[in-house]
């Protein structure tokens, strides 16, 4: 303070100073960000869409993009003290204290189970949208990914460095800490949902391992060191699996050891899953790249690959309709064609490519054409991080935007 | 513009937690000691210029009194001092400005290498320039028991004595800084009640802050702190001669006046 010019100013000046500093400390930490980005997933025959995002969930008509109206048996819509409809929008039950980033999963059509960030796990009634048991039951770590559920087993990775496997029974009707069936220690969390082939469990990890696991007893059947940061779940095909990393590879994993078969290099890194379709692997890298690789008896060959996006791509592409659909955190969803990944062209020539209110992390859905839902063309479901475009619905076929649902 | 400095930071944060046995501490400590010593021909001019400033305050008060009446001859004869005991008003300034940003991407590097959940290392994609460097991801974020990502309050309780640590080392820091002399009349001066007032809501306010802030950052607080304190230590007092240039100015005709009532500037570099 003593080295400015005016002494009759300096109280003042340092008083700024001093506040200038703390807000700036504050400011160099970030405000919070969230911990991950919505969990989606389509529920029903009504595919109605469901969002975890934060502290609130909700059941999304796929027709209008708003919440869904919840009905008696005279199938009426039921209305509050104030005559408003009641919709299927649960917010945390502990005063926003939970937090939701992995998409409910369904146990039959009345009852679905939501596993929270908060370490908590809650049973939904999912006719009435509401939670069933507002204390929950308490589990061993994170979660920001959906369990898989098997008959009466339920298998979680958690953050905090293993994965374990639940009775649902115990999930459903428990209270207080839940003890697992049987837990698989790492030494890094475990960030996405494992894959269940033929009772065998691959769970990926942060500690670049994919771990093969017996589903029913949690014993470890082999090891496959990736490389990398493993961020996403296998997808599988023909006795092989194939998942990306954040070592800018794409691997071939074979399901009875571990081997790796075939591997391909990305130019950057590759967070989301891929998607197969004909035979063809389509996967997305951090720099903004989509890649075609051809599944062949020589391994992973590349077909084309582009570069539609300024930023990275996380989110696992869309194949449909001939089209190869990527959306990518410059805030831009893109068409490419699947057969060689240059843009599909709108009706006036133009890339046909729609920009959304925030960054695309969250993998995207899609929604059948139906009747009887009034819904003429495919859909594609796209997640933002911008709270006002929670959800955007654009039509596959032209790229039309069919609404929003922001909170 | 700003990743011009932030990705390299995280990348030499990177390569020093790989060569220092993918230890995230001791990378934090020998980052925060590379990034001080490339600066520290900037925080030395700027001590510099706070002892010297310091050392001439006695003088400064005697031209305020002589010219309390005419702002303009007090400014000038104010700006002729400094420049006749070589000094930039601005030294003290100019140095810490470009500190800043620096200092910024540093606190930020270390917040980037040490994410902890998917937003977080979302925000660490593509700031590593060295492609070899993504294996090491995720970094190995325990210490002692301590998760580096998250606040003390949620660690283990031994990680509590981390904010207790910060609190010390800023105090220290601070009473190591150069103090403003007392006035000739032994009244409270204003710069003199601001710097002590400083000296104890610094040290508050980051302990409070390392209350809610990762475990890692709160090692580099200490870690800055301490090369701060020893900083300060090692900054050589301003040369005679150039105390000696200042009072020929302020008496104008090169006599020095002593006076009783004006003590010199209290020796500094010592911890009270």
């Amino acid at each position: 303070m003593k080295m400015c010019l005016f002494p009759a100013r300096r109280h003042w000046m340092g008083v700024a100073l001093l506040l200038f500093v703390g807000l700036l400390t504050a400011a160099c930490t970030g405000a919070p960000l969230s911990p991950s980005w919505a969990g989606l997933s389509v529920v029903g025959d009504g595919q109605n869409i469901l969002i975890a995002f934060n502290e609130r969930l909700v059941l999304i008509n796929p027709t209008n993009g708003r919440p869904v109206e919840l009905r008696n048996e005279d199938n009426q819509v039921r209305v509050d003290e104030q005559g408003n409809p009641r919709t299927w929008n649960i917010p945390a039950p502990d005063n926003n204290q939970t937090k939701f980033y992995a998409a409910p999963v369904s146990l039959d059509a009345e009852t679905m189970l939501v596993l929270t960030y908060t370490r908590k796990a809650f049973v939904i009634d999912a006719r009435n949208g509401r939670i069933d048991n507002p204390s929950g039951v308490d589990l061993a770590g994170h979660v920001i990914s959906p369990p898989v559920i098997d008959g009466d087993r339920v298998y979680v990775g958690f953050t905090e460095r293993n994965f374990a496997a639940y009775s649902l029974q115990s999930l459903a009707e428990g209270t207080g800490v839940v003890t697992p069936l049987w837990t698989f220690e790492t030494d890094h969390g475990v960030w996405a949902s494992a894959l269940l082939v033929e009772g065998v469990l691959y769970v990926p990890c942060m500690n670049h391992n994919l771990y093969a696991l017996d589903a029913e007893t949690g014993t470890l059947l082999w090891t496959a060191d990736l490389q990398g940061a493993i961020t996403s779940t296998p997808v599988y095909l023909d006795g092989r699996l194939y998942i990306g990393t954040l070592n800018r590879r794409v691997y071939e994993v074979s399901v009875e050891d571990g081997i790796i078969l075939s591997e391909f290099t990305t130019q950057d890194w590759v967070w989301g899953a891929p998607v197969i379709a004909a035979g063809v692997l389509y996967i997305g890298d951090m720099a903004g790249n989509v890649y075609a690789l051809e599944i062949s008896a020589d391994g992973l060959v590349q077909r084309w690959s582009a570069r539609p996006a300024t930023m990275g791509i996380r989110a696992t592409p869309v194949v449909a309709d001939g089209y190869v659909i990527v959306a990518a955190r410059d805030t831009w969803v893109y068409w490419l064609n699947s057969s060689d990944g240059s843009p599909v062209l709108d009706s006036d020539g133009n890339p046909l490519k729609r920009q959304v209110g925030g960054e695309v992390l969250a993998d995207m859905l899609v929604i059948r054409p139906s009747e009887t839902l009034d819904i003429p063309q495919p859909l594609l479901i796209v997640s933002t991080m911008n709270n006002a475009e929670l959800l955007v619905a654009f039509g596959i076929e032209n790229g039309q935007r069919q609404w929003v649902y922001g909170r | 513009m700003w990743d011009l400095i932030l990705n390299p930071f995280v990348t030499l944060m990177t390569l020093l937690y790989s060569w220092l046995g993918q230890n995230m501490v001791l990378a934090i400590i020998a980052f925060t000691l590379l990034i001080r010593l490339a600066t520290y021909p900037l925080t030395a001019q700027q001590q510099r210029s706070m002892r010297a400033q310091q050392e001439l305050a006695p003088k400064l008060r005697k031209l305020q009194e002589k010219y309390k009446n005419d702002r303009e001859k007090l400014a000038q004869e104010q700006m002729a001092m400094y420049r006749e005991a070589g000094i930039n008003p601005l030294g003290g300034c100019l140095p810490l400005l470009i500190q800043f940003p620096i200092l910024i991407a540093l606190y930020q590097a270390i917040i980037y290498a040490l994410a902890n959940t998917p937003t977080q290392l979302l925000g660490l994609s593509g700031r590593l320039l060295i492609p070899g460097l993504d294996h090491l991801i995720p970094l190995n974020n325990m210490w002692l028991g301590m998760d580096l990502t998250l606040p003390p309050t949620t660690n283990p309780i031994w990680a509590m004595a981390l904010p207790l640590l910060v609190l010390v080392t800023t105090w220290l820091q601070y009473k190591m800084m150069p103090q403003p002399a007392p006035n000739p009349d032994s009244k409270p001066d204003q710069a003199q009640a601001m710097t002590q007032s400083m000296g104890t809501i610094m040290p508050l306010m980051f302990g409070w802050f390392s209350l809610s802030f990762s475990v890692g950052l709160s090692i580099y607080f200490v870690v800055s702190n301490i090369i701060g304190i020893i900083q300060y230590r090692l900054t050589p007092k301003p040369a005679p001669a150039t105390l000696s240039a200042a009072d020929e100015s302020e008496n104008g005709k090169g006599k020095r006046v002593e006076s009783k009532s004006e003590p010199k500037a209290k020796p500094t570099g010592k911890v009270k």
